[in-house]
């Protein structure tokens, strides 16, 4: 039997419902699969139609979150922003989003590092991430981010990262710490020159 | 550490140089590149910091002083004036990098004009008011990990750029829904923690002292630096301290104290009323009249005394940025965040100390000793000699019959000459509450020093001495 496109789409959206809240109670490590597609009520193989990998849903789940805080963070954009307290924001908007799921976060992390296999999902989040840095960069700066730079920014940011969904600090201010210290970093990068200037830094 | 080597740099800075543009260049870079940095909160990398200040400093004195010994006259002059700033700046570097207890070190200092070069204090100074700044975004998560929501969530307008930074944060302008203006104070990320491990390292390096006669002393002491230093990371205990101060100086129509709105208040937030004057700089800038400068002079005095004597308390950081020179007269009281009351027993200490102020003699001696924690104190000997003179100068201005001239330059001198002697003698000994009363003293002598104040100082103290019972 043949399903329409918007079937599939309902069915896509429900499984990714169901994985959101199983993750959310438990670590995804220890989800199997079997229970996704159970909770969604679809035949375990159905589920890899969708989701060919656990990660592959893993990292689904997170880009979602990651595009809710990228179109938050545009909304937020203060006027007259220095490059470091942009790159900041961003970060802190998709902190922000996945504070709810941390767990979730780690368990993508491995997925996403430097020896990931460099197509699928991953990439895709990777790229959607980069672009919107290197787009903050070109507007504050008239030479486009050199590779380097957003390399840089994206080992830090999986190191930003680990380090929050780790960290006990009060209100997580040793995460933000880090993170500061980063984007300046990031951001002396970006903009091709070795000192900050603009607005307030 | 050994605390002699501190006072050698103290009393080895040279007395009189030149300020250069290239420094302040020199200094605008510094910043720059400060305000890359992040605080560290790692112990070890806060000792390493903290170690290698000495010796930067000493590179810096030690180059000045080849090239001042093999120079003509005025080459000597300039290696000196070289030498000194570079030390200076490297000081500061190393302050700004770790804003915390060193900064307030630093800003301490910076109350005590003579006892560092004036090039130095003016450096100091600035860590009043040009620490490196924190940008909006940081602020924001920060206010939200606080308070639960965003500024402009719980302001009506807020301002993204800190108009005030101090050592442990930066203060914002805002506005609530009902159009009263406040005052926002954010503490930097990790601060309260970094401190902490600042005391930690103080102790380890303290350490190799620890078989000298005065070693549970000096521990005392630093346990009780420790407990102020913590104290004003504490936005909520700061609160309660303005709360109590503005409840008891209401009645003073010369001075104003803040309200707190405690519901836009946190342990790292602070929102008060925000009171629009000068700082003391400003204010001197404008060269007011002896009467107007007198004027806050003896308000600031009434207040430190109404506080003393009603509430037995006292607030312990007297700097400059804490006080307001309001354009209709009254005198601001800002940041109550260093506040230390009296237990029982120092209060005990404190009544002593007064009754030696009035009678001298015996009650005089006594009081020295049992401030100096002494078992006995031989009368003739060199340390009861510095402390009588210490306590002669502190009380000249209670025993001076009518107004007392603040702003003569040989008395805040000869008060610099006596603790710095005291020091070189190694008469660190002492209670230790008056690790922050010797602050406060020196502090409001500084200040009423910098406004040139001639004020009757013991009769506002009897009045108030009086109107306690005392």
């Amino acid at each position: 039997m043949r399903i329409s496109e918007a079937q599939k789409t309902e069915v896509r959206e429900r499984v990714l419902a169901q994985a959101r809240l199983l993750f959310a109670r438990r670590d995804p490590a220890r989800v199997s699969t079997r229970e996704v597609a159970s909770a969604a009520r679809i035949a375990h193989g159905t589920l890899f139609n969708y989701f060919p990998t656990q990660e592959a849903l893993v990292l689904t789940l997170l880009g979602a979150d990651l595009q809710r805080a990228h179109a938050r963070f545009r909304a937020r954009r203060r006027a007259g922003a220095a490059l470091e307290e942009e790159l900041f924001a961003l970060v802190a908007a998709e902190l922000e989003e996945l504070a709810g799921a941390r767990a979730l976060a780690l368990a993508a992390l491995s997925a996403l590092g430097p020896l990931a296999d460099a197509g699928g999902v991953a990439a895709e989040l990777r790229a959607r991430e980069l672009a919107l840095v290197a787009e903050l960069c070109a507007t504050h700066s008239s030479a486009a981010p050199p590779a380097h730079a957003l390399h840089l920014y994206w080992s830090l940011f999986l190191g930003v990262l680990s380090f929050w969904a780790r960290d006990a600090s009060p209100n997580g201010e040793d995460t933000l710490a880090l993170l500061d210290e980063t984007t300046r970093l990031v951001a002396q990068l970006g903009r091709g020159t070795p000192r900050p200037t603009g607005a307030q830094v | 550490m050994n605390p002699e080597p501190v006072t050698s740099w103290i009393t080895s800075f040279p007395a009189e140089l030149d300020a250069r543009d290239e420094h302040a260049l020199a200094l605008a870079d510094l910043h720059e590149r400060l305000a890359g940095r992040a605080p560290p909160s790692g112990r070890f990398v806060r000792m390493w910091a903290l170690s290698t200040l000495p010796a930067k400093l000493f590179a810096a004195y030690s180059l000045g002083w080849v090239r001042a010994r093999f120079g003509s006259v005025e080459e000597r002059e300039r290696a000196r004036a070289e030498a000194h700033w570079q030390a200076a700046l490297y000081a500061l570097g190393t302050m700004g990098y770790l804003r915390g207890a060193v900064t307030k070190a630093g800003q301490v200092l910076a109350s005590y004009p003579d006892v560092l070069p004036r090039q130095v204090v003016e450096l100091f100074a600035t860590l009043h008011s040009e620490a490196p700044p924190m940008h909006f975004a940081l602020l924001r998560e920060l206010v939200r990990g606080e308070l639960g929501a965003s500024p402009e969530e719980l302001f009506a307008e807020f301002e993204p750029t800190a108009f005030a930074a101090a050592s442990i944060g930066q203060v914002h302008r805002a506005r609530l829904s009902d159009g009263t203006a406040v005052a926002v104070k954010i503490q930097y990320p990790g601060i309260a923690r970094a401190i902490r491990a600042d005391l930690a390292n103080a102790r380890l390096l303290l350490l190799p002292l620890r078989l000298g006669r005065d070693w549970e002393n000096l521990m005392e002491q630093l346990t009780e630096i420790s407990r102020g230093l913590e104290h004003e990371t504490d936005y909520l205990r700061e609160a309660l301290w303005t709360e109590r101060a503005r409840a008891h100086l209401i009645e003073l129509d010369d001075v104003v104290v803040p309200r707190v709105f405690a519901g836009r208040s946190s342990a790292r937030v602070l929102s008060t009323e925000l009171l629009r004057g000068a700082h003391l700089d400003e204010f001197l800038a404008t060269k007011p009249a002896q009467e107007l400068r007198d004027r806050h002079a003896a308000a600031i005095t009434r207040a430190g005394f109404r506080l003393w004597s009603s509430q037995r308390m006292f607030n312990t950081d007297p700097g400059p940025g804490n006080f307001l020179f309001l354009a209709d007269g009254r005198t601001g009281l800002l940041d109550f965040g260093s506040c230390r009351e009296f237990d029982a027993q120092e209060w005990e200490l404190m009544r002593l100390g007064l009754r030696a102020s009035r009678e001298g003699g015996e009650a005089q001696r006594e009081s020295i000793r049992r401030s100096a924690q002494l078992e006995r104190l031989d009368p003739d000997s060199p340390q009861a000699r510095a402390l009588h003179a210490t306590c002669e100068w502190l009380w000249a201005p209670l025993r001076h019959q009518g107004p007392f001239d603040f702003g003569d330059d040989d008395y805040l001198a000869q008060g610099v000459r006596l603790f710095g002697e005291s020091l070189r003698q190694g008469h660190t000994r002492q209670a230790p509450v008056f690790v922050y009363c010797l602050r406060q003293f020196f502090g409001v002598r500084a200040l009423l020093w910098a406004l040139g104040a001639r004020i009757d100082f013991r009769a506002i103290a009897e009045e108030e001495y009086a109107r306690a019972g005392l």
